[in-house]
């Protein structure tokens, strides 16, 4: 059952997404492209340009969306229960844990903190092999990351002018 | 309580930009609105919320509810917090289905592929940026990610061996001191 799998594997993902949504993305990115092959890297982009222009959380609407378009609805709802019940384990049981046996518990929170974005450059440079493959999409992605840098966008306008631009160069 | 699932359901609906854009609307509603709780709670609440794993604002709500009323409260809260997006994600992925054949959405989504991959990459640059402090563990977070995208060894293993480095490592300095 492909539901089942997604609960499984978006528990693991909620369990280890240190980091907030971008941790949690890494980590989808990883088993969802990589590891099941559910889905291929520039529909993942799509889905990320989707959740990143509506309201909620980033992680919950990519696990929603993903398990919809894997699953059906039984697919979004175990999607998204998956990704959040590990949360409620970490607040009301792991944290306790933690803090008895370790004499600095934020020091493995900073640890895991650091860790994280080994995993993230990862699905940054995944994404970028697959999506910068010519001469226009390196110029595009090389003007996009000044624009990005500059701070003058919140991240939706930044999104809507990247896809404004995708459609200026594809038309002439 | 009720107060606070309607008031974080409103919050989901209108936050905009993931979990960190929704924080300070949380923190107008609940904190200066309801004047629920006070500042410092707030502030303690997202502390702990940004340092274990999942969403940040789940965590949030998960810790708000168990503030005011235990394990059913967090319950309450993370299912006020995650409905809105769930149908609002679940209703775009069935347009999305539709208009995907546009030649004018394949355009777009070109160009907005390009911008989500270079946030993402800008994303991790900040973060070296903020919170490494040795070029160590800039070295091993770099090999890790080298090795998880052309070795195709899991991100969960790899993430798991760099994390042990890094703890080892800042322990084993603290107690030479």
């Amino acid at each position: 059952m492909k539901a089942i799998d997604l609960f499984f594997c978006f528990m693991k993902i909620g369990f280890l997404a240190f980091g907030g949504g971008y941790g949690a993305l890494s980590m989808i990115q990883n088993e969802v492209v990589g590891v099941h092959g559910w889905m291929t890297n520039p529909e993942f982009l799509d889905l990320l340009s989707i959740s990143q222009m509506t309201p909620g959380p980033i992680a919950i609407n990519s696990a929603t969306y993903i398990g919809y378009k894997i699953a059906g609805f039984s697919g979004a709802v175990l999607s998204t229960i998956g990704v959040i019940l590990p949360s409620f384990m970490w607040m009301y049981f792991i944290s306790f844990i933690i803090e008895r046996i370790l004499r600095n518990p934020r020091r493995l929170l900073n640890a895991l903190r650091m860790s994280i974005i080994a995993p993230i450059l990862a699905a940054g440079m995944n994404l970028t092999l697959s999506t910068v493959n010519d001469l226009i999409s390196f110029i595009l992605a090389l003007l996009l990351l000044t624009l990005l840098r500059s701070k003058k966008l919140s991240l939706i306008q930044f999104i809507l002018v990247a896809g404004g631009l995708g459609i200026m160069v594809k038309t002439f | 309580m009720l107060k606070l699932a309607l008031s974080l359901m409103k919050i989901s609906t209108i936050g905009l930009g993931g979990g960190y854009g929704m924080l300070p609307l949380m923190e107008e509603e609940l904190v200066r609105k309801l004047k629920m709780l006070k500042e410092e709670e707030f502030l303690d609440i997202v502390a702990k919320a940004q340092s274990f794993p999942g969403p940040i604002a789940v965590n949030t709500a998960i810790l708000l509810g168990r503030m005011k009323a235990g394990i059913l409260g967090s319950i309450i809260c993370s299912i006020s917090i995650v409905l809105p997006p769930f149908f609002s994600i679940l209703l775009i992925a069935l347009m999305f289905e539709k208009v995907e054949k546009y030649s004018i959405v394949r355009n777009f989504m070109f160009g907005a592929r390009l911008g989500v991959t270079i946030i993402i990459i800008n994303y991790s640059l900040e973060l070296i940026k903020r919170i490494i402090k040795s070029r160590v563990i800039l070295g091993i977070l770099i090999a890790g990610a080298v090795v998880i995208v052309f070795f195709k060894i899991s991100a969960f293993l790899v993430f798991l061996i760099i994390a042990s480095i890094v703890f080892f490592k800042a322990t084993n300095r603290e107690e030479k001191r």
